[in-house]
C-alpha cells in the first residue's frame, strides 16, 4: 500500500471540496472494496476523504411515500429492515445474498453502487484497459465469469461482469440516486448512473467528477407490486453472482400492469432488459409463456469463449423468478 | 528389564551415592478386543485451549527482538532469462537492511539441481529474483519496487497436453516429460490387457480431467531465522522439522547440530509443507547478513503461486467387464502436470492397480513439466486424482450391466494385493461397504436445504458411491522419550509435528494408556528438533502409526522403570504392581496406592527417562480402506449441485481418538467436496500466469456448503501392522468424496461430467448436450 494522507468530511459539501482540492483524493466509506484495492496498489489515493461520520449518517427514512436510503447505510441494515423486506423485497434479498455478514455490516449502499469490477485481470498484475492499459485480457483469455451482454468490441472495451447485488435490485425497483457535486446537488435515475467505460472515462459510472452519492431513493410502493432477486453462485455463500435477476411486477387481476427486469453478473454494468419488460407489460398472466420470455431475455447474448453457460443459467433464473412472482 | 543400581558419583571433588536406572524392552501387541482406559475414548484436543485462546504460537506469531521483515521480488514472466539486475536504489531506501539476489547470494542449488536459490533462468511466474530485509514489511515491499530488472522472455508452455507434445517449448533442457530409466513415463503391466478387453462384454472408455487444486492452508508458508553465534534457529510452518534442518544445513554448509528447527503449532499443511521451500534459507542468509532475526511469511497470492498444488491430470481410461460383473481389464494413461520443477508424478494409477481385483491391468503415467508453480504432495496425492475416473467408469459399467454398485464392488473385491502378490496385513473394505449402507439407510431421506420458495420441480436427487484405498501404515524410524518428573508429571519428548490433525492428542492417549495415567497428566512436547529425538515427516498419514508405537515403547520403558523403583519402596516384586490413573498399586490392594509423585520424590530430584523406538514393519503391504456415499440435489436449470449428505466409513485399524477421527473425516470430505465442485486453479495460457491465486476466485467450500456428514470407522486393530494396531486417517477421507459426488450427479441427471470440478458451467454444458440428444 502506498502512503496517503487522511481527512474527515463532516458534510457532503466538505467531501466534495476535499475531493476537488486534492488531485487523487478518494472517498472512504465502508472501505470493503477500497482497502483491498489499495493493498493491491490498484487504486493509489493521495488522500482518503473519510465520510463515515458525515451528516446524514446511515439510515432509512420515509420520503414522499417511498424511502430515502442514506448513502452510508450498510447492506445488513437494508437486509433486515422491515419496510424494505415488505415493500422492496428484491433489495432485501439482494443485500442478504451479497458477500458475508462481516462485509454486509461494513459495506455501504453508496459504496456498493460504485464498487470496482472483480475481473481477475483488473484485480491482478495485468495492465488492462480499465486500468489505463491498451488491452482487455479477458476478452480472449480466462472469461468464464465475464459478460455475455454489452461485450462487443465496439460496445465496451471491458468484458467484465458487474458484481453488485443491490444494483440490479434497485434498477428493477426504479431507484434514483442523489448526491453532491462541485456544481451543486444532483439527482438521477439509477439507470443513468451506470455506463459502459470509454477511453476518456475508464469507470462504470457517470458520477460527476469530484461528486459523491448521498442517498438512494425508492419510489412509493404501487398496488399489486412485488419483486424478488435471484442469484446463482459458484458456492453456497460468499461469492459474486455468476448471474442474477431482479424482477419487479405490478399485477392487477390477470394483467401485468408493470414489469421491470434487471440483470447482474452478465454485463459490465447492471442493466434493464427493456425488450422483455415490454413483452410482459400489459400481458395476461395466464397467457404468458415463460420459456419464450426466457429465450427472449438471452436472444442478444453474445457469450465469450468460456461463458456460454451463463445464457441458460440466466434463463433458468428468470423462469424461476417469473414462476415465483406470477405463479 | 530396568534395574536399580546404587552407585557412587563424583562431582567437583565430592562423592554422592546415587540411584540410577538402566534400559527397557519392547511392548507386546495390543490385541483386538483389549479393554482400554484411554485409547478409543473420545478426547478433546489436549491443546484446544491454547489454540482457541490465541496462546498457541504459530510461525506467523514469532517475533524475536530486533526482527526484520522480508519480502521477495518475483519474476512476472512464465519463462525468462535475467539479463540485468540493479538493487542499488533499493539498498539506499531508509530502513532497508539487506538485499540478496544472484549477484551477491551464495550459489545454492535447488530442485535436485534443476534450479537454484537465485537462478538466471526463471521457469514460472512467481520464481524468486531478489529478497529484501527491512525494518518493516511496508519498507521491504517499497524496496522491491526500486529494484530494476531486465528480462529476456523465453517461449513457455502452461497447457498440460501441449507441454507433453513433441516440439513444445522446453521448460528444462532435458525435456518436459519425466523419464524413468531413459523411457518417458512410468509403466505398469500385469496380465494381458488386450486379451482382457476381448473377453469383456461391456467396455467403458473415456477421457477424464482433474484440476490443479491449491492446498490453501490457513497459515501460509513462512519462516523466521535467528543466529546466536554459529547456531541457527529456524521457526518454520513445516510438516517436517528434520527435512528443514537438513536442507538448511546443507544449503548453508553448517553442521546439522547447529541448526534448530521449531514448529510447535501450525495452521495446516496438507502436504504442501512437507517440502522445504526457499524461505528458511533466505531468512537465514538475511539474518546472517544483517546480524538480526528475519521473518518471511508468504502472502496468499504467493502461497497460491508457488508452494505446491495437486497437479492437474488428463486421464484416458478404458475398463471392461463380463456380463456377471467380473472386471477383465483396466487400461489407464495419465498425463500429470508437475509444474516447473516437478521431480515425481503423483501416483494417479494407484487405484487402477489396487482398488479392484483385475487380472489385466496396464497403466502409464507421464509426469509433465510446465511453466507453472511446482506441484507438491496434497492429501493423498495421486489417489484422489485417480479415484474419480476409475469410480466414474465403474459406475458406468454398473449401469450398463444393470448391477448394484455395491454388489459390483463386492464381486470385484481384491482379496490380496495384486501388485506385490501378497496378503494385506488387514483389509476390512467389505465391512466399510456394509456399514456405510447401513448408516445411509438408517439416516433416511436427506433433507433439502433449499428454502421452500426456491425449490422448483427441476431439483433432481441422486446418490452415488466410491471406494478408497491408500497406504497409511507408517514405519520406522521414529523415536521418543517419556519423562516422569519428580513432581509426578509426564512429558513426552518427540520431535514430531502436529500439523493440525490432532496427533498430539491421540499420541498422548497412547502414552497415558501405556503408563496408566490420566490424559491430562501427559504433556506432549513436539515441534522442536532440540527438544526430542527424531520423528519422520507428517505426511502420508504416517504420524500415528510411526510415532504411536515409538511413544508407547518409551512409555512402556518409563512404566517399567517406575515399577522397578516402586518395587523397591513397596518391597513388592514389580510384577505384582500396577499403575492406574496415575497411582501405583499392589495388585488387589487398593489401599496401598501411592502417586507417581510420591514414589519418585523418594529418590530426590530424579527423572525417569523412558526411551522408545518404532520397530520394523511386517513384509505384507499396509493399507487403509473406505467407502463413501453421497446424496446430492442438482438444480438442472442453474447447474448448481448441492451435496446434502455424505456417509463415510473407513478402515484405519484401531481408532485412538474417535473425536479426532471424525474431525479428520469431516475435513477430508469438505476438501473432497471442494475438489469435486468448486476448486480449480485457472491459468491464462496466453500470458502464462495464474489468474486466481487468491481466496476470492479460488473457491474453497464455505460452511454453508457443508453437507450432513455421517462418519464412522470399522475400528478393528491391525495387529500385524504395529503393536498399537492403528493406521493413519488423515488422507483416506478425501480420496473417494469427489468420485462419490460425481456418481451422485450422474444418478440425479443421467449426465456424466468427465471433468472436475463439476461447476455450473460444466454441468449446464453436459445437460445441454443431453437435452439436444433427447429432443
Amino acid at each position: 500500500m502506498n502512503n496517503f494522507s487522511y481527512t474527515k468530511a463532516g458534510t457532503p459539501g466538505e467531501a466534495v471540496s476535499a475531493l476537488a482540492a486534492t488531485e487523487g483524493a478518494v472517498i472512504l466509506a465502508g472501505g470493503t472494496d477500497l482497502v483491498p484495492l489499495m493493498k493491491e496498489e490498484i487504486v493509489n489515493p493521495s488522500t482518503l476523504v473519510d465520510i463515515t461520520t458525515w451528516e446524514p449518517r446511515a439510515g432509512i427514512e420515509s420520503q414522499g411515500g417511498g424511502l430515502l436510503i442514506h448513502a452510508l447505510t450498510p447492506l445488513s441494515a437494508l437486509a433486515s429492515n422491515e419496510r424494505v423486506g415488505r415493500d422492496y423485497r428484491a433489495l432485501a434479498d439482494a443485500c442478504n445474498l451479497a458477500a458475508t455478514p462481516q462485509l454486509r455490516n461494513m459495506g455501504t449502499i453508496g459504496g456498493n453502487l460504485l464498487q470496482q469490477t472483480r475481473c481477475w485481470y483488473y484485480r491482478g498484475d495485468q495492465p488492462c484497459r480499465l486500468k489505463g492499459g491498451e488491452v482487455c485480457f479477458a476478452r480472449n483469455g480466462e472469461n468464464e465469469k465475464h459478460a455475455i451482454f454489452l461485450n462487443a468490441p465496439g460496445t465496451s472495451f471491458c468484458v467484465s461482469a458487474h458484481p453488485s447485488d443491490p444494483a440490479p435490485a434497485l434498477l428493477a425497483l426504479n431507484a434514483r440516486v442523489e448526491g453532491e457535486a462541485p456544481g451543486g446537488p444532483f439527482d438521477m435515475a439509477l439507470e443513468e448512473l451506470f455506463a459502459l467505460p470509454t477511453d476518456e472515462r475508464r469507470s462504470f459510472t457517470t458520477l460527476p467528477a469530484n461528486g459523491v452519492i448521498t442517498g438512494v431513493l425508492l419510489p412509493a410502493p404501487q398496488p399489486g407490486s412485488r419483486s424478488l432477486y435471484l442469484k446463482a453462485m459458484p458456492r453456497a455463500a460468499w461469492a459474486f453472482a455468476l448471474a442474477s435477476v431482479a424482477l419487479y411486477v405490478e399485477v392487477e387481476g390477470d394483467t401485468v400492469k408493470e414489469a421491470r427486469i434487471a440483470l447482474g453478473g452478465v454485463a459490465p454494468i447492471p442493466f434493464r432488459a427493456h425488450r422483455v419488460e415490454h413483452d410482459l407489460r400489459g400481458s395476461r398472466v395466464s397467457g404468458l409463456d415463460y420459456r419464450e420470455l426466457a429465450e427472449a431475455l438471452t436472444a442478444d447474448a453474445s457469450p465469450l469463449s468460456q461463458n456460454g453457460y451463463k445464457a441458460p443459467l440466466l434463463r433458468g433464473l428468470f423462469r424461476r423468478a417469473l414462476l415465483q412472482l406470477l405463479g | 528389564m530396568a534395574r536399580i543400581v546404587k552407585t557412587k558419583i563424583e562431582v567437583e571433588g565430592r562423592v554422592y551415592e546415587e540411584t540410577v536406572v538402566v534400559d527397557g524392552e519392547e511392548p507386546p501387541v495390543w490385541e483386538e478386543g483389549r479393554e482400554f482406559t484411554q485409547v478409543g475414548k473420545p478426547a478433546n484436543r489436549v491443546d484446544g485451549r491454547e489454540r482457541v485462546t490465541g496462546a498457541a504460537k504459530y510461525t506467523y506469531d514469532v517475533q524475536p527482538a530486533g526482527m526484520l521483515y522480508a519480502a521477495v521480488l518475483r519474476c512476472p514472466h512464465p519463462h525468462a532469462r535475467l539479463v540485468s539486475l540493479d538493487t542499488s536504489e533499493a539498498e539506499k531506501l531508509p530502513g532497508v537492511r539487506a538485499v540478496l539476489s544472484k549477484e551477491n547470494a551464495p550459489d545454492i542449488g535447488w530442485y535436485g539441481g534443476a534450479g537454484k536459490l537465485f537462478d538466471e533462468e526463471l521457469r514460472f511466474a512467481g520464481e524468486e529474483v531478489a529478497v529484501v530485509a527491512a525494518d518493516d514489511l511496508d519498507t521491504a515491499r517499497d524496496a522491491l519496487k526500486l529494484i530494476t530488472v531486465e528480462y529476456e522472455t523465453l517461449p513457455f508452455v502452461t497447457d498440460l497436453e501441449a507441454a507433453a507434445r513433441p516440439g513444445a517449448p522446453q521448460v528444462h533442457p532435458q525435456g518436459n516429460v519425466l523419464k524413468n530409466d531413459g523411457e518417458e513415463g512410468e509403466l505398469y503391466t500385469r496380465g494381458d490387457v488386450d486379451k482382457g478387453f476381448k473377453s469383456a462384454d461391456v467396455v467403458v472408455e473415456a477421457t477424464y480431467r482433474t484440476p490443479t487444486a491449491l492446498h490453501n492452508s490457513f497459515e501460509t508458508h513462512g519462516a523466521a531465522a535467528a543466529w546466536e553465534g554459529d547456531e541457527l534457529t529456524i521457526w518454520e510452518s513445516t510438516q517436517y522439522l528434520f527435512g528443514v534442518r537438513g536442507r538448511v544445513a546443507t544449503s548453508l554448509k553448517v553442521p546439522l547440530s547447529k541448526v534448530r528447527v521449531i514448529s510447535e503449532f501450525m495452521g495446516g499443511g496438507f502436504g504442501s509443507k512437507g517440502q522445504t521451500l526457499k524461505t528458511p534459507v533466505l531468512t537465514a542468509l538475511l539474518a546472517k547478513a544483517t546480524g538480526r532475526p528475519v521473518k518471511l511469511m508468504l502472502n496468499r497470492h504467493e502461497e497460491n503461486l508457488l508452494t505446491g498444488n495437486r497437479g492437474e491430470t488428463v486421464q484416458r481410461l478404458k475398463i471392461g467387464a463380463k456380463k456377471d460383473g467380473t472386471l477383465t481389464a483396466i487400461d489407464l494413461e495419465v498425463l500429470y502436470n508437475m509444474g516447473a520443477y516437478g521431480m515425481w508424478a503423483g501416483a494417479v494409477a494407484g487405484p487402477a492397480k489396487e482398488l479392484y481385483s483385475c487380472r489385466n491391468v496396464r497403466t502409464k503415467t507421464l509426469g509433465v513439466r510446465t511453466n507453472l508453480g511446482t506441484h507438491a504432495a496434497f492429501r493423498a496425492p495421486g489417489f484422489v486424482e485417480g479415484t474419480f475416473p476409475l469410480e466414474s467408469a465403474v459406475d458406468d459399467l454398473c449401469r450398463q450391466l444393470n448391477m448394484d454398485p455395491v454388489e459390483f464392488r463386492k464381486k470385484n473385491h481384491a482379496e490380496k494385493d495384486q501388485v506385490s502378490d501378497s496378503e494385506y496385513t488387514a483389509k476390512n473394505l467389505l465391512q466399510c461397504y456394509d456399514m456405510a449402507l447401513e448408516k445411509h439407510a438408517e439416516a433416511g431421506r436427506a433433507l433439502s436445504t433449499a428454502p421452500v420458495r426456491y425449490r422448483p420441480s427441476n431439483l433432481k436427487r441422486g446418490t452415488g458411491m466410491a471406494s478408497q484405498v491408500w497406504s497409511g501404515g507408517g514405519g520406522p524410524p521414529a523415536h521418543a522419550i517419556v519423562r516422569l518428573n519428580s513432581d509426578g508429571t509426564v512429558e513426552v519428548m518427540c520431535a514430531t509435528q502436529d500439523i493440525g490433525t490432532g496427533v498430539k492428542t491421540a499420541l498422548s492417549q497412547v502414552v497415558a494408556e501405556e503408563l496408566g495415567v490420566l490424559l491430562e497428566q501427559v504433556r506432549f512436547r513436539l515441534g522442536d528438533t532440540q527438544k526430542g529425538p527424531f520423528a519422520p515427516a507428517s505426511w502420508g498419514s504416517i504420524t500415528v502409526p510411526s510415532v504411536g508405537p515409538a511413544v508407547r515403547s518409551a512409555a512402556q520403558d518409563a512404566r517399567r522403570q517406575l515399577l522397578d523403583i516402586a518395587s523397591y519402596f513397596f518391597e513388592t516384586p514389580a510384577g505384582k504392581l500396577e499403575v492406574k490413573e496415575g497411582f501405583v498399586t499392589i495388585e488387589g490392594r487398593e489401599e496401598s496406592r501411592r502417586s507417581i509423585e510420591e514414589i519418585i520424590s523418594e529418590i530426590g530430584d530424579y527423572m525417569i527417562l523412558g526411551k522408545g523406538f518404532r520397530g520394523p514393519n511386517p513384509t505384507e503391504p499396509l493399507r487403509t480402506w473406505g467407502a463413501q456415499i453421497a446424496d446430492v440435489e442438482v438444480d438442472e436449470e442453474t447447474g448448481q449441485v448441492r451435496v446434502l449428505r455424505v456417509v463415510a466409513v473407513h478402515d484405519v485399524g484401531r481408532v485412538l481418538n474417535p473425536k479426532g477421527l471424525s474431525s479428520q473425516l469431516y475435513g477430508g470430505i469438505l476438501q473432497g467436496l471442494g475438489y469435486g465442485l468448486t476448486e480449480e486453479r485457472r491459468v491464462d495460457e496466453h500470458l502464462g500466469v495464474v489468474v486466481n491465486a487468491n481466496l476470492e476466485d479460488y473457491k474453497i467450500p464455505t460452511m454453508a456448503d457443508a453437507p450432513q456428514m455421517l462418519v464412522g470407522a470399522v475400528n478393528l486393530a491391525d495387529t500385524a501392522a504395529n503393536h498399537i494396531g492403528s493406521k493413519g486417517a488423515g488422507e483416506p477421507p478425501i480420496i473417494p468424496t469427489a468420485a462419490a459426488i460425481a456418481n451422485a450427479v450422474y444418478d440425479a441427471t443421467g449426465v456424466r461430467v468427465y471433468e472436475l470440478p463439476i461447476t455450473p458451467a460444466r454441468l449446464l454444458e453436459a445437460l445441454k448436450n443431453r437435452n439436444q440428444t433427447e429432443s
